[in-house]
This record gives C-alpha cells, structure tokens and sequence, in this order.
C-alpha cells in the first residue's frame, strides 16, 4: 500500500516545478513588446498560477494529512504495465506491422485484467484475433489510414 | 419567417430524394461510427468522408458530410456514456454524470437520454437555424477580440461551480490546462512555445490525445481487474439497457436551457461548442434544487451538455453558411467540402443557391429524425459493452485507442502522449483533481490569449478599450454576479441559521 | 531524345488551339512515358496540411483533372500528412529523397516553418517542377468604411490590419504595405482567413488582405469594398480595382500555387511533369474547376522558373520575419 498523500507531496512538488520552469520560459519568449504583451505574457501568469497553487497544496499537505486513502501496489503495477504493454506497441509496431502488435497489445490487456487460466487467456486471444481483423477493415481499408 | 418555412418545405421535398436520402443515411452511419470510436471526433469525420463524397453530385455530397456531423454527435455521447472517454471536447461534460450512470447500472438510461437530449436539442437548433439564418449571422460578427475575451473570463470562471471539492486543487488543473493550451506556435508572432524541440508539437496537442489519457486510459487503470468465474458484473436486468422515457421529460428544464445556450454560444466562432456544453451544464446545476447530485450521476447532468452541444453544431453553421466564416476545425472541412463542388459560402449564397441551401437544411430534419430510429435500435447492443467483463472489453478498447490516435497524423507520437496524458489522469484521479478544469483551460486559454493580445496590439496596449463594449460589460457583470452570489448566499444562510439559533 | 520530343511537343502545343493541340499530344506523352518506364508505378501527392484546405483542395481538383485527361498512365493517390505546421508532410516528402513518385505542393509554410529554423529542410531540399497558377491578395474594407482609396489610409490614423497567420502572405503584404505608405497601421494577426473576415465584417478591424475568392463574395454582395490588388495588373474579375503598381506602390506579391519533387530525382522526371503540369495548367478542365472558380490568375511556370521565384519567395519571408524578431 502506498499512501495517496505521498503521492499528492510528489505531484504537487513537480507541478510547482513545472510552474516555475514555465515562468522561467515566459521570460525567454518576452513578456511585453514595447507596450503590448508578447509570446511569453500569458506562459509568465499561468507558470505563476500553477506553481503559486501547487505550492499552496503541497503546504496543506505538508501540514494535514489531507487524502487519507492509500493505493494498493498491486494497482500501481498494473498502471505501469498497461502504459509498458501500450508502449511495447508502438515499438513493435514499427517491426511486425499495427496489426500484429495489436493482437499482442490485446492479449497483454487481456491478461493484466484479469484473464491468467488458460480458458480466458484462449478467449482474449481470440477477441484479439477478431478484433485485429476489424481493426484492419475499418481503420486500413475503410478509413484508408496508412498503416503501419 | 413565414418564407423561410416555405423554403425549408420545398427542401424537405427535395431532400427526400432517394440518391439524398441514401446520402443521409450513409453519412450518419458513418458519423455515428466514427464519432463513437475514441479520438475520432466530427472533424476527423468529415474529414475523412471530404474526398470521397465531394466526388459525387454536389447536394448529396454535402448533405452526407452535414449528416457524419451531426452523426458523429450521436455517437461521441456513446463513447463518453459507455467508456467515459469524450469523443470530441464538446462531450466533455456528458462523460462526468453519463458514465457515472453508466456505472450505476443505468447505461440504457444514460444512452436514451443522451438520444432525446441530442434530437430535442438538435431540433430546436435547427428550428432556429431555419427561422433565423441571415439574420442572426451578424450577432456572431458583433463578437470581436474585445467581447471574446470577456466571454473567456465568464468561461473560466465556470471553474468555481464545476470545479469539485477543492477548490485549490480545481485551480491547479485549470491552470496546467491553460499551459497544455500554450503549446505550440504563439498565434501572434508564429515563436514556438514549450515545443521542447518537437516539430510535431508545433500545431499544439490535439484534444482528443488529453481526453482519451486522462479520461479514457485513467479510468481503465483504476478499474479492478475481473475476477474470472466469479465475475457477476455480467448479471444486469434487461429493462436496465432500455431508455427510460418518465425520467428524460423530467428533465425537460434541462433540456431547453441547454438547447437555447448551445444554439446561441455555438454561433460564436472559436470554441463556441465546448464552451456552451460547459456554461449549459453550470446552469443547470446552478439553478438546481440538487446540485449534489451533478458529477454523481445526475440526469440532468447528461441532458443539459447534450441538448447544448447538438444544438451548438447548428448554431456553429450559421457563420459558415450566412457569413462564409468557418465557426470551428469542422465546419471548416465542411466548407472546404463546399468548396471542392464549386459552392462559394457566403452572404451570396443564400440568395444564388438559395435551393441547394434548404435542401441541405431539409436533409439535416431527415437525418436527425433517422438517427434516433438508428440509435434507439442499438441502445440495448450498445449499453451491454457496459456489463462486458474488463479482461474482455479493455483490450479492445485500447487497441481501438491506440488506433484511433495513431490516425490522427498518422504517427505513433500522439500514441506515446496518451500514455503520458494516462499516468497523469489516473494521478489526478486518485489525488481528487477534476479533470473538466483542464479542460476548460486546454479549450478556452488559447481563445482568452488571443483575445487579450489581440485588443492590445490593436488599441496600443491601452486597457480602457475592455470597458467601452457594451456586450464586454454585461459579460463581465454577470461574471461578477457568478463569482460573488454564493458567496453572498452562503453569508445570508450563516446568518440566518445565527438568528435561529439566538 | 525522348527528352527533346517531349519539348518540342510542348512547343508546338503552344501554337494551336487547345482542344486539337490535347489530343495531338496525348499519346505522344504517353509515348515518352512507355519508352523511358515512367511513371511505372502510383504516384502520390502528399499535402502537408488537412483535408478540406486551400492545399488540399488544390492537389484534389489537380489529380482530378489529370485523371479526367488519363494524363498519367498509373493512378494518383492524394495523401494528406498534417501536423507541425507543414514540417511532418515536407519532411515526409524529403525522406523520399530520389523517388519521382513522390509530389507535394508549395504553401506559406513551406518557406516560413524551414526559416524558423525548426525543420532541418529548406527549399533547397527540394525539386521545383512547376507552377500552374497564381493567386493575388485584395486589400479591402467594409462597404460603408471612410477609406475610399489607397491614399485615405496615409491620412487616417489608428487603423488596424487582420492577417490570417502571424507570419504569412497577409502578414507580409500589411508589413510592405506600412513601409510602402510610410502608415503604422497596426497588424492584427488571427488564426484563418475566416476569422479576420469576421472581424472586419464586425467593424473590429479596418483592413485585411483577402483571396480573391472570399473578397469577390463580399464585393458581390455590397458587404465591402476593394482598394486594391497586389498582382502586377488589374484582374479582370475585378476591372475597377488599380494594382498597388499601378497606383506607383512597390507592393507586388502573389502566392504560386507550385508543385514540387523530393531532392536528386531524375531529369526525366522533372521534365515529363513539366509536360504533364504545362498541360493541366493549360487545360480548360482546370481553368473550370480551378483558376475561375477560386478567381484566381492562369499561370504556366517551368521547373527553373519556378525555382527562381521559390528563392524570391524565400528571401521576402527572410526579410519579414528578420523584421518581426523571429529570427536573428
């Protein structure tokens, strides 16, 4: 189990980051042009507003416990397995073609949702056989999409 | 007005053609197909249907194009109820009460609501289209970078009523919405902004790569995994997949309020859609008895965005075929659409093609009567995927996601985004950050930016211009009113609960 | 040889009439193709931007009407590669470096987005074959507007100018136009050309710079009037209006519309589509569907020609966004 809270200190601490970087970035663009704003105008006040309420958040975390759930490990595993699976198709795309690398994408969500005994890993695979076949009529032939 | 209903008769004739009627069915199958499949919303639509419909006779082509539009609302509603993925911005909102509905058992419900609240809300578009086309026409003109701004302000405000619990945390997303928006080329000077060296994020990030990651993908993740035989999420009633037609005229309110403000807010070029399904829903929980019930499944939470964004797609044509001013990124292709069969829109057109303009308004009465005939008879099909196992449903979906997004540009960089737009949904999720204010600050920052800047390098820098447009003022007085009533409200309870206690 | 046949064909075509000329030669060209194998397979028009645009719509009615003709003996496929301001579908066209089945055409952003230094591209990277039409911009006003003449705008103060785009034709035609009169009109850039009609049309801007097409609307309809056209001659759908040359204005700029090759393809190639392209352009069929219908001016280009002005081009943008601080 992992504690939201951790979770909200991490976030909230990258986005007040990211709000200073943007701001930083406003200045680079130029934040008025004699008198009129320029490129970095707007990136200056949103950095400003983000890091300004990220930092607010994470005082309030820092100081309550504010969220007091927690996620079980097992969630987080599968978030990042889902992304690898979805990120192992874009890879594999560009060596075994779309079609085939959705067939394994499908089989791969198949089994991090549940499907692990042999009869539902036989079910997904077909779904994913069948579907990689809709796939391929609507999006290759139908939609005329140059794929991979 | 007694003529335009003369015209629009003869275009009702002319529209029930067999070769236009086969080209309104085609192309609202089409469009509620497309529409319904994530990250492909009405542009890319119609988009993909332009070269080969413009290859046939010129009504018919346009007249399939208008119906992928309005079809591809029809179904972008499934996609938000079914998956909780907006289809397109403008769906944004029935994503927050239709999918909790969805969940709740109630999907059929949720989907016949969403079909009533688009047809009355595409009806009453169009029945305002027809009356009022040329005229109407010069109101969206009286919008200029002055009053847009204004109407942005109002729009952001938005975030104080559709914001959630914490408030602090709603501002965090709002804010990192405004940023997603600066992406890409500065509209003023053409610089680029945080393309961190990506020529591709030059033209910004498409919308539909933020919806399907942060609802779509972040919703999947935190689904439970099925748990084999043991699964009874399969058990549902079959009453629960049909349309509930008692509880969609209780939100008759609902459904003319959102109708009249999409129409009227999607006349405005730029976002008018998006923004109109977000003050729509706003009013209706403002004015409501129950506004606890919003974001929990609420009826009306689904009717209001619904009515708004249907009626909004009519409202967006008026400037394109009164004015030859495309309104958004669809109406846009349409007129390119127009175009290629050799049709200047504009305020000539009315009076030159004035036949070809009321058959394509006849043809859009057609297609919307056919839509809900279509869509009614799928409802039960469609509302079971709501009951599919997640080891049976999810890897279909992703790979339609990963599919969807890949067409695109066709490139697998927007792939690559979602996943990164997933993690961050599913972040905010658990943290509790709403997602709709990033939306809102996705869609409208960059109109507010451009808006702003632009007043300025046209009165000099000079901030007075703000006050001297009547249009801005009301705006920014009821802007004024929105922000400080509860408030004000919340004193007078406070105050009077001390009475009683006293 | 074959070489010399297809010019000389081309030559002699110019002399007669269209219609005898076409079918004269007709199998000529297709005669050149079956000796030199070219084109053997489909070729594909790539455009840089989306579906429904000014690009696309002009690489759609150009492959129809190559098609109508049976110009080509293959097919022609349009492809469209948006995304990155035109940087995806150019750098998609030069990664075919060497392939004649490869087309693409010449918007703004072919010369602006390489400039920004953000694509690793220029013109240079790519094969001209030739240009089949011309289209000028019109400076306009509302129909009710003080600005009478080109010469009510040296006197007026405060105005504005819209530009579709920060850094585009309409942009660069406001900035010569304030040098040329010695005026600070103030420019006003939008994101299309719809949105600066609407803000003129609204009275919340006083100028633009217009295509043909969008102005002659208006004009037809007594909604606005034109001041100006920046081609070297009047256009005779709008006889009434001087060109800024005529008026003794130094503002003359039109958009080609050009196609072009990836780099180091064949000399063949860049001389049969020279043909092909001289034919289209020429054609009745495009001056229908094209030229006439977006009113804008029939043009014949060749490769080196084209080239020539595709350097122009590119200098005059240099210039404009030196100017606007874009690049240093």
């Amino acid at each position: 189990m992992i504690r939201l809270r951790t979770f909200d200190l991490g976030l909230s601490a990258t986005l007040t980051l990211l709000g200073i970087y943007i701001v930083s970035q406003g200045m680079n663009y130029g934040y008025q042009d004699g008198s009129v704003p320029a490129a970095g105008f707007f990136p200056f006040w949103i950095g400003g507003g983000l890091a300004l309420f990220s930092a607010l958040n994470f005082i309030k975390m820092l100081r309550q416990s504010g969220l007091a759930g927690a996620v079980d490990r097992t969630e987080v595993a599968r978030v990042g397995l889902v992304s690898l699976a979805i990120g192992g198709f874009v890879v594999l795309s560009g060596f075994i073609g779309m079609i085939a690398a959705a067939v394994l994408l499908m089989v791969a969500i198949g089994a991090i949702f549940g499907a692990r005994d042999i009869r539902s890993l036989m079910a997904v695979s077909a779904i994913a056989v069948a579907m990689a076949g809709v796939l391929y009529l609507v999006f290759g032939l139908v939609l005329a999409m140059p794929l991979l | 007005m007694f003529e335009s209903w003369q015209l629009l008769a003869q275009g009702l004739a002319a529209a029930s053609q067999p070769t236009v009627l086969a080209a309104i069915m085609v192309g609202a199958i089409i469009g509620l197909f497309i529409g319904a499949l994530p990250g492909l919303g009405p542009t890319a639509g119609v988009a993909i249907l332009l070269p080969v419909a413009v290859s046939f006779d010129g009504t018919a082509a346009i007249a399939a194009l208008g119906a992928v539009y309005y079809g591809a609302q029809y179904g972008g509603a499934v996609t938000a109820i079914l998956l909780g993925i907006p289809g397109d911005a403008s769906a944004t909102m029935t994503v927050i009460d239709g999918h909790k509905m969805a969940r709740n058992g109630k999907a059929g419900a949720a989907l016949g609501l969403s079909i009533a609240a688009s047809f009355i809300g595409g009806l009453i578009g169009l029945v305002l289209l027809t009356a009022f086309a040329t005229t109407i026409a010069k109101a969206a003109i009286a919008f200029g970078p002055i009053e847009m701004t204004a109407l942005m302000v109002f729009s952001l405000s938005l975030v104080s009523v559709l914001g959630g619990r914490d408030l602090n945390k709603a501002m965090i997303s709002l804010f990192l919405g405004l940023f997603i928006g600066t992406i890409g080329l500065d509209p003023m000077v053409g610089l680029p902004r945080f393309d961190f060296g990506e020529v591709r994020l030059f033209d910004g990030i498409e919308f539909s790569i933020i919806a399907v990651g942060l609802f779509g993908l972040a919703e999947m993740y935190a689904t439970p995994p099925s748990t084999g035989a043991h699964d009874d999420s399969g058990r549902f009633r079959f009453r629960e997949l049909l349309p509930d037609v008692r509880s969609t005229l209780q939100c008759w309110r609902e459904l003319g309020s959102g109708s009249l403000i999409g129409f009227f807010v999607g006349i405005l070029p730029g976002a008018g859609a998006t923004a109109a399904t977000m003050i729509s829903y706003a009013f209706a929980k403002r004015t409501s008895k129950h506004p606890e019930r919003f974001g929990n499944g609420a009826m009306e939470g689904v009717a209001a965005p619904e009515a708004a964004n249907n009626s909004a797609a009519y409202g967006n044509m008026i400037p394109m075929f009164a004015l030859g001013i495309p309104g958004s990124g669809t109406t846009a292709v349409l007129m390119g659409g127009l175009l290629m069969i050799g049709l200047q829109p504009g305020p000539m057109l009315f009076q030159t093609q004035s036949e070809f303009v009321w058959t394509i308004f006849g043809s859009f009465y057609i297609g919307n009567l056919a839509l809900v005939a279509i869509t009614i008879l799928l409802t039960p099909i469609l509302a079971s995927c709501a009951f599919v196992r997640p080891s049976y449903l999810f890897p279909a979906v992703i790979a339609i996601i990963a599919f969807g997004i890949y067409g695109i540009n066709n490139a697998m960089f927007e792939v690559v985004l979602v996943i990164g737009f997933g993690l961050l949904g599913y972040l905010m999720m658990k943290l509790d950050y709403p997602p709709v204010p990033l939306v809102l600050g996705m869609i409208l920052g960059p109109i507010l930016e451009r808006g702003i800047r632009r007043t300025l390098v046209a009165s000099d820098g000079d901030l007075s211009v703000f006050f001297r447009s009547p249009i801005a003022i009301g705006i920014i007085v009821v802007t004024v009113v929105l922000l400080v009533s509860p408030w004000l409200v919340s004193q007078r309870t406070r105050r009077r609960a001390a009475a009683i206690a006293k | 040889m074959e070489r010399l046949k297809t010019r000389n064909g081309l030559k002699r075509r110019a002399l007669l009439a269209y219609g005898a000329t076409l079918l004269a030669l007709q199998p000529m060209l297709s005669m050149t193709a079956q000796a030199q194998d070219y084109p053997a397979e489909t070729m594909n028009y790539v455009v840089a931007f989306g579906v429904g645009g000014g690009s696309d719509i002009i690489a759609r009615t150009m492959a129809k009407v190559i098609d109508d003709k049976k110009l080509i003996p293959v097919k022609m496929l349009v492809e469209n590669r948006p995304g990155g301001s035109g940087a995806i579908g150019y750098s998609f066209i030069n990664a075919q470096k060497g392939n004649p089945y490869y087309l693409g055409g010449v918007g703004v952003s072919f010369f602006t987005t390489p400039l920004l230094g953000k694509m690793p591209l220029s013109h240079r990277d790519f094969t001209p074959l030739a240009a089949i039409a011309r289209s000028p911009y019109i400076l306009a006003v509302t129909a009710d507007s003080d600005i009478k003449t080109i010469d009510d705008i040296k006197t007026a103060t405060g105005l504005t100018i819209g530009t579709a785009g920060a850094v585009s034709d309409p942009a660069l035609l406001a900035h010569l136009l304030n040098k040329e009169l010695g005026a600070s009109i103030k420019v006003v850039p939008f994101d299309g050309e719809g949105e600066v009609m609407a803000a003129v049309l609204g009275k919340h801007l006083d100028l633009l710079f217009g295509n043909p097409n969008e102005i002659l609307e208006q004009v037809n309809a007594g909604t606005m009037r034109a001041l100006a056209v920046t081609s070297a001659e009047r256009m005779t759908s709008l006889p009434d209006v001087p060109s800024f040359s005529e008026l003794g204005h130094d503002i003359v700029h039109t958009q080609l519309r050009g196609i072009i090759m990836p780099k180091d393809v064949p000399a063949e190639a860049v001389t049969y589509w020279e043909g092909v392209l001289k034919t289209v352009a020429e054609s009745p069929e495009w001056r229908a569907q094209y030229v006439d219908r977006f009113n804008e001016i029939p043009l014949f280009l060749n490769s080196r020609e084209f080239g020539e002005e595709i350097v122009a081009t590119s200098a005059r943008y240099e210039a404009l966004m030196r100017e606007l601080e874009l690049i240093k």
